[in-house]
């Protein structure tokens, strides 16, 4: 079958749909062959919005972070710090319960919107006015893999598609030489493993592409022949053999011949992602403004990442997921103990470079069509595991949402006044997930795939759109 | 009608894209326009479109569990049944039809389903079951709960092409359909298309030559296909298709991703099965209840087969610390049930766990029977290379014991005078004193009607009175009991694990293996304290809600140790109050040889131990008797047979038999909504008269029974057509793993059936059933269809041509092994190391990465750990092992070009396969050249290739041996290496 003109894109055959399902990068593009999925735009409720995000974002902060440290301001915990916490709580996950336990940072009112911000986060305080803040997020699990899991696939299980695999299904990509979802790995694979990134029961074509720093930022990019023309000698030979093939050996066939140009493909992406990797092109106040020149190590590590996202968006991916840098000492955002050093350390290296990055977006026109999501597995309880640390609380946690067209200088709902459960517009890891594809135009009860004799979902059966969080 | 059916094949196939709006897939589903117009297809169908509306909105209240006004809606006899005077459903009458009546009327009082009740029809659903009843009711099962029919195989026109039944079958359809088949392929391709599809290898070059050569070209063919079969390698290549369907694994993923300890032997004892050509109704029933059948001993070792098959329950993914075990522990159950009807009936028995199935006659109730009997079983490392030799020797052990015990008897009045008289200690009549307290929860004395529940034969169930000797007339003093109880026989102290054996993560010094004994399952008492009375030293492990992993911050204290501090009998507490309200069961094994050995009489509950009872308050043995003399004519006796006891075994994964019990119908799958038990037991849909719930033990051994009953209309169905999809690319029913109405029906329902009736009557045999389609002429079909065949039928539904096939990862990764030279074609054993790429980061990370190349051992024995997945098996599709996958994905992704450009495994063998190239240095250019395509393709080299071979070479700047490793490189990555034509 020849190669199709891309204007036939829109009109496919059935088999042609399964091929380029299977197939390339670029021609995931699925959302031309789905109106029904993409434009909700002609039918209700998103009718009225005129823009919708094209890329996400997602600031993953594995570990958990605490909600009663950063987002969630709690009075009641200096009132009573100290003191046998007088509330029933329930398991947790060490079972170590100890006295109540003020944060050892101070509050602040930002931006116009007087959202109370820690004194961890000013740099992210200081785009407060662009921050949809959800302080009454919920998770089903206590324990990190159940609730990775969960959060990156809507499943507590192991073998379900991430987000990003399925964005990458329902919408495509933009980029012909890069994959439509990447995860920049900062040094830390969550718990569960790169299951979290899977596209499970989709199509590997979904899968996430892990990019990490180094001389070889993606398995196998690197050639090993010594010079590159001696690569394409070979490449060259490749393609005369199989021509020759083909009507003979083997036969006409989609699959062989669209394995003949994953090479070029292939071999496009060699050069296409240390381009991308490549950030000696950026200004000296780009650098600057993403913590590039920052003294903490960490700091310039987390920014180049999310400097990075920038690029990748720029280049048409998708979807973009940021993993936390590896600090050593410190267990990600997972402070059973020493929650001053850990969480101290993990805000300096994070929260310079998201700044950053939320206002070169913004400086760019960009912000408008990616969305940014800030959230962590579950966030950590009032009370003290030990005496200075905190342990897992998926009761109530904060996360936020900015660009894409989600509502700034917004506060949601709210937990009690130890902050332990959302009492005020719970909200479920569902909801998020169908509030993040409501943003992008997607209905998330229409955004399925037949598997196990049932229409799967991100969503599964939940999900409803946090209409507060959208403006 | 082979029309219709084809219509309605396409629309079922076309569910399976997967497109994510159905508007939009009906759309594209439309045949092409140049097609011939076809007559549209059945609007609905029973089982898809009716029954779910019914099940979803009335089976609550007219179903299975409840008959509201007398009236039952999922059975055919319920729906049309007389209510006194009116009806349900009329055909073909909508106004006398009392169904239709209340589900389309407006009056509230009416209304069904009644208004507040959290059913309610969509106006499209009423519309469809109006056509549904207009058109007549038809009622049908789905074709798969059908009984399984034997039809004469059709006689086609042509009498010539076809060889076996299959061919009769494939034909006669094609010619209906005005369409031939193709010409068989070349031969050589042939051998090639044989060879990997049996062995998952390429056939070496002697091989291709002396094919070629031979003078009976059909009767070459067969003799490769018998030599294929009984190849050692071919249990390799279809236990790997085997090891997709039970998600296959060696860690427990999760956080910390812990070993599944010994997942290799599982491995290992299915590659022996499909070597072996074990009945596949056999390997069923191993997998179930392969601890409860007669053994089958392997023929060299002796050892257990049978028991290994159900390790497979444990290949899954486990929390190491959950904070809710219950919830964990239904996660658990929910994928085993989820893997379990999968492999072995084509069904998603798992959809019912929160309420019954939608689309198919599968109840929860149906799950929840399902999971008492997995409940009430538990695992156990089963020390199977040594348990039959050791169980003789134990049976002989008793008989020589008896005798003993009789001696001992007659010796004991000329015994010295003891301390203590006898006769408190063995009173005649139990004394008040030696009755079990008020709160006992488990008597081992008195164990259930199931008997005592342990792991080997090593504890001997005592009565007041009875003794066993020591191991040696010097290492001990014989053990009388004072009241019934369990006792360790200290002999088993020298049982050993075979050195590459692995122990479960947590406390490694502790293994039970052969040397523990359980309760059976009881809730957690309020009072939250447990106490044992026991004698000598040991441990116990309490198993909550089956949850047992001693790794993680939480559950710690299930694990109690205890030393003999003193001897006698005597009280040892344990703390249940987290666990209050939950169900466990207890694990005892002995402790240190040294120490005087365990015994077991009582579990009790309450805040405080009872009161030591007055009898035991010493240990009369003890304190009492020295080593007996006067018996020395016993110790030869017992020495002999200690002579034989194999003490050293390796262990694998398998289940224990347990006392059963029912577990709860859990309304919306939550625990904290338990509704009534569920008697355990089969499918009700699958059930018949022979097929009872269990009363006694687990109910396994009739689940296996029930499955592999000629009767059941799936269980040989669903194999066959495995085969098929492994063999042709695609079964007879697309979506193998799904039977159900949601699944695709088959292409050719009579071929099907007939394979399946076939399989069972030839003895369940694999091997037949593979060469019986492997020699048929459909198989041997050539790859490039007609024009005409392409118009007709793109899909290749009706077989007009074998498709190209891309090889599997592990064929592929196999192939290179075997054409460089490095295949090390060694058999079973510990896996290889998984090699670690920098990108394979996170939690649970080995410490030290295996080898690039894998010992150059084959791709079945490389070590799968579920959170460090072997790349370069994950880019060619092996699936994630999370729950069965009959049928793998097949992408094609640059990803792929990238691992065989670039990796450092595939730049290797390609250098090695140059330096074998080189070693004969008399060799010319071309000769070399032909060498390779043999080694590689089975074939010599064309004019052109041999052209663009020397072009490059000449160009190539290197040494020749760099020249030769980059040509090697390039035809690795040619489609003919990749593609199976």
């Amino acid at each position: 079958m020849p190669e199709l003109p891309q204007n036939q894109l829109w009109r496919p055959s059935r088999r042609q749909i399964l091929l380029r399902a299977a197939h390339g990068f670029g021609a995931l593009a699925f959302a031309a062959m789905q109106p029904g999925l993409l434009s909700a735009a002609s039918n209700g409720r998103f009718s009225t919005r005129k823009k919708v995000a094209k890329h996400v974002i997602f600031l993953y902060m594995d570990g958990g972070i605490s909600q009663v440290d950063s987002f969630d301001y709690k009075p009641r915990l200096e009132k009573e710090a100290g003191n046998p916490i007088k509330m029933e709580i329930p398991k947790t996950q060490f079972d170590d319960v100890g006295a109540v336990l003020p944060s050892p940072w101070k509050f602040q009112h930002y931006g116009e919107c007087g959202m109370h911000i820690s004194d961890l986060f000013p740099h992210i305080g200081s785009c407060a006015d662009d921050l949809a803040l959800i302080r009454s997020m919920t998770s089903a699990f206590p324990e990190h893999t159940n609730a990775n899991y969960f959060l990156h696939t809507g499943s507590g299980l192991q073998g379900r598609p991430s987000m990003g695999a399925w964005w990458t299904y329902g919408m495509g990509s933009d980029s012909e030489d890069l994959p439509g979802f990447v995860v920049l790995n900062g040094g830390l694979v969550p718990p569960g493993g790169l299951d979290n990134f899977s596209n499970g029961f989709l199509p590997a074509s979904y899968q996430a592409s892990l990019f990490s720093n180094g001389a070889e930022p993606v398995p196998n990019l690197k050639p090993k022949e010594k010079t590159p023309e001696q690569q394409r000698r070979k490449l060259d030979l490749l393609e005369a053999l199989d021509q020759g093939l083909l009507g003979q050996i083997l036969p006409e066939d989609d699959a062989v011949r669209s394995a003949m140009q994953n090479y070029e493909t292939a071999y496009r992406m060699q050069s296409a992602v240390p381009e991308l990797m490549d950030i000696a092109g950026e200004s000296e106040a780009v650098r600057k403004l993403y913590g590039l020149e920052a003294e903490f190590e960490h700091t310039r590590t987390y920014g180049a990442l999310c400097l990075m996202a920038r690029r990748l968006v720029q280049r048409g991916v998708r979807f973009i997921e940021i993993t936390c840098p590896h600090i050593p000492g410190n267990d990600r955002w997972d402070q059973h103990s020493n929650l001053r050093k850990g969480h101290g350390e993990n805000a300096k290296a994070v929260d310079q470079p998201i700044a950053g990055l939320l206002k070169d977006l913004k400086g760019l026109g960009l912000l408008d069509e990616v969305l940014v999501v800030f959230a962590g597995e579950f966030g950590r309880t009032p009370m003290a595991q030990g005496t200075n640390g905190r342990d897992h609380n998926p009761h109530g946690y904060s996360i936020w949402l900015a660009g894409g067209g989600a509502k700034g200088g917004t506060i949601i709902g709210s937990t009690d006044e130890y902050g332990y459960y959302a009492i005020e517009d719970p909200w479920e890891i569902h909801d998020l997930h169908a509030t993040m594809l409501a943003l992008m135009g997607v209905d998330h009860t229409r955004l399925t795939y037949r598997f196990d004799s049932r229409d799967m979902r991100l969503t599964d059966v939940k999900g409803h759109v946090i209409e507060a969080a959208i403006a | 009608m082979l029309r219709d059916r084809l219509i309605r094949i396409l629309l079922n196939l076309g569910s399976l894209l997967a497109l994510a709006c159905a508007a939009q897939a009906q759309e594209a589903m439309q045949p092409p326009a140049d097609h011939e117009q076809l007559p549209p297809a059945p609007e609905w169908d029973f089982g898809r479109d009716i029954r779910p509306i019914l099940a979803e909105n009335c089976f609550r209240c007219h179903g299975m569990d409840e008959q509201k006004s007398g009236l039952r809606l999922d059975t055919y006899a319920g729906a049309f049944a007389d209510l006194g005077g009116t009806f349900a459903l009329v055909p073909g009458d909508l106004e006398s039809s009392e169904l239709w009546l209340r589900i389309s009327t407006e009056d509230d009082f009416d209304q069904m389903p009644p208004a507040g009740e959290p059913e309610s029809l969509e106006a499209e659903e009423i519309d469809k079951i109006r056509q549904w009843i207009e058109a007549g009711a038809p009622w049908g099962n789905h074709w798969a709960f059908e009984p399984i029919r034997s039809t004469a195989p059709p006689v086609p026109k042509d009498q010539a092409w076809g060889r076996n039944e299959i061919d009769a079958f494939i034909l006669a359809d094609l010619e209906s359909a005005g369409l031939s088949p193709n010409q068989q392929a070349p031969r050589a391709q042939l051998l090639r298309r044989l060879s990997f599809d049996l062995i998952g290898l390429p056939p070496t070059p002697e091989q291709v030559k002396a094919f070629l050569e031979a003078e009976d070209p059909d009767r070459a063919y067969e003799e490769a296909v018998d030599r294929l079969l009984a190849s050692p390698q071919f249990g390799e290549r279809w236990a790997r298709h085997w090891l997709d369907l039970v998600r296959f694994a060696e860690t427990k993923g999760h956080e910390f991703d812990f070993p599944i300890p010994n997942a290799w032997v599982y491995r290992d004892y299915v590659i022996r099965a499909f070597q072996n050509d074990l009945p596949y109704d056999r390997l069923v029933q191993e997998h179930i209840a392969g601890d409860l059948l007669e053994p089958r001993r392997h023929p060299e070792t002796g050892a257990n087969e049978a028991v290994l098959g159900t390790g497979f329950f444990f290949l899954g993914e486990e929390v190491h610390s959950p904070v809710d075990p219950r919830g964990d522990e239904l996660s658990r159950t929910a994928n085993k049930i989820d893997v379990l009807s999968k492999t072995f009936l084509g069904l998603t028995v798992g959809c019912a766990r929160c309420h019954d199935h939608k689309f198919d006659p599968i109840t929860a109730g149906d799950y929840y029977a399902l999971a008492g009997v997995l409940h009430s079983s538990s695992y156990r490392q089963v020390r199977f290379e040594t348990q039959e030799q050791n169980s003789h020797l134990a049976e002989q052990l008793e008989e020589l014991r008896a005798q003993y015990q009789e001696d001992f008897q007659t010796w004991l009045p000329s015994a010295p005078e003891p301390a203590v008289e006898p006769d408190s200690v063995f009173p005649a009549q139990a004394s008040p004193e030696s009755h079990p307290p008020n709160s006992l929860i488990y008597d081992f004395g008195a164990p259930g009607p199931e008997g005592i529940l342990q792991d080997g034969f090593s504890f001997l169930s005592l009565q007041a009175g009875d003794c066993i000797p020591g191991s040696t007339p010097q290492a001990s003093v014989p053990f009388f009991s004072p009241l019934d109880c369990v006792a360790f026989d200290p002999i088993w102290h020298r049982l050993k694990l075979a050195a590459e054996t692995a122990k479960d993560p947590g406390d490694k010094s502790w293994v039970a293996s052969g040397r523990m004994v359980r309760t059976p399952s009881f809730t957690v008492p309020a009072s939250g304290r447990l106490h044992y009375l026991v004698r000598g030293a040991g441990r116990v492990l309490a198993v909550v809600d089956s949850h047992r992993m001693l790794s993680g911050p939480l559950h710690k204290s299930n694990l109690k140790t205890w030393k003999a501090e003193k001897p006698g009998f005597f009280w040892v507490s344990q703390n249940f109050e987290d666990y209050v309200g939950q169900r466990v069961f207890l694990e005892f094994s002995p402790g240190d040889p040294e120490e005087i050995s365990l015994a077991l009489a009582w579990i009790a509950e309450g805040k405080h131990a009872p009161p030591l009872p007055e009898v035991l308050g010493g240990d009369w043995t003890l304190e009492n008797l020295n080593p007996v003399s006067g018996l020395d004519s016993y110790w030869p006796k017992q020495q002999a047979i200690l002579d034989q006891i194999q003490e050293s075994s390796q262990t694998g994964l398998a289940l224990m038999e347990g006392a059963g019990f029912d577990e709860y119908l859990l309304l919306r799958g939550d625990p904290r909504s338990p509704a009534e038990t569920v008697p355990r037991s089969f499918l009700s849909a699958l059930r018949n008269a022979e097929d009872q719930t269990a009363t006694l033990g687990s109910g396994r051994l009739a689940l296996a029974q029930s499955l592999t009953r000629e009767s059941n209309p799936l269980t040989s169905r669903v194999m066959v057509n495995r085969l098929w999809h492994h063999l042709f690319g695609r079964g007879l029913v697309a979506t193998v793993d799904n039977f159900g109405a949601l699944g695709v029906p088959p292409t050719h329902p009579q071929l099907l059936d007939w394979l399946a009736v076939r399989f069972m009557q030839e003895g369940w045999s694999i091997k037949t059933a593979l060469r019986r389609m492997v020699t048929s002429s459909t198989y041997r079909q050539g790859h490039q269809p007609s024009q005409e065949a392409r118009s007709k039928d793109p899909e290749n539904l009706l077989w007009h041509h074998m498709p190209v096939r891309r090889l599997q990862g592990e064929a592929i990764r196999d192939a290179m092994l075997s054409v460089s030279g490095r295949l090390d074609s060694s058999m079973f054993g510990l896996s290889v190391p998984v090699h670690l790429t920098p990108s394979m980061q996170g939690r649970g990370r080995p410490g030290k990465s295996g080898p690039v190349d894998g010992d150059g051992r084959r791709s079945i024995y490389q070590e799968i750990r579920r959170n460090f997945l072997p790349p370069f098996m994950s880019v060619f599709d092996m699936p994630p092992p999370f729950s069965s996958m009959g049928k793998r994905t097949v992408s094609n992704v640059p990803a792929q070009s990238l691992a065989m450009m670039n990796s450092s495994f595939v730049t290797e063998q390609a250098r090695l396969w140059a330096q074998r190239l080189l070693l004969n240095p008399e060799e010319s250019t071309q000769e070399r050249l032909h060498r390779m395509y043999w080694q590689a393709f089975g074939r010599s080299p064309r004019e052109l290739e041999i052209t663009l071979a020397l072009e490059f070479l000449h160009q190539n700047p290197g040494e020749p041996l760099d020249a030769w490793a980059d040509l090697a490189h390039v035809l690795f990555n040619t489609k003919e290496f990749l593609f199976l034509p």
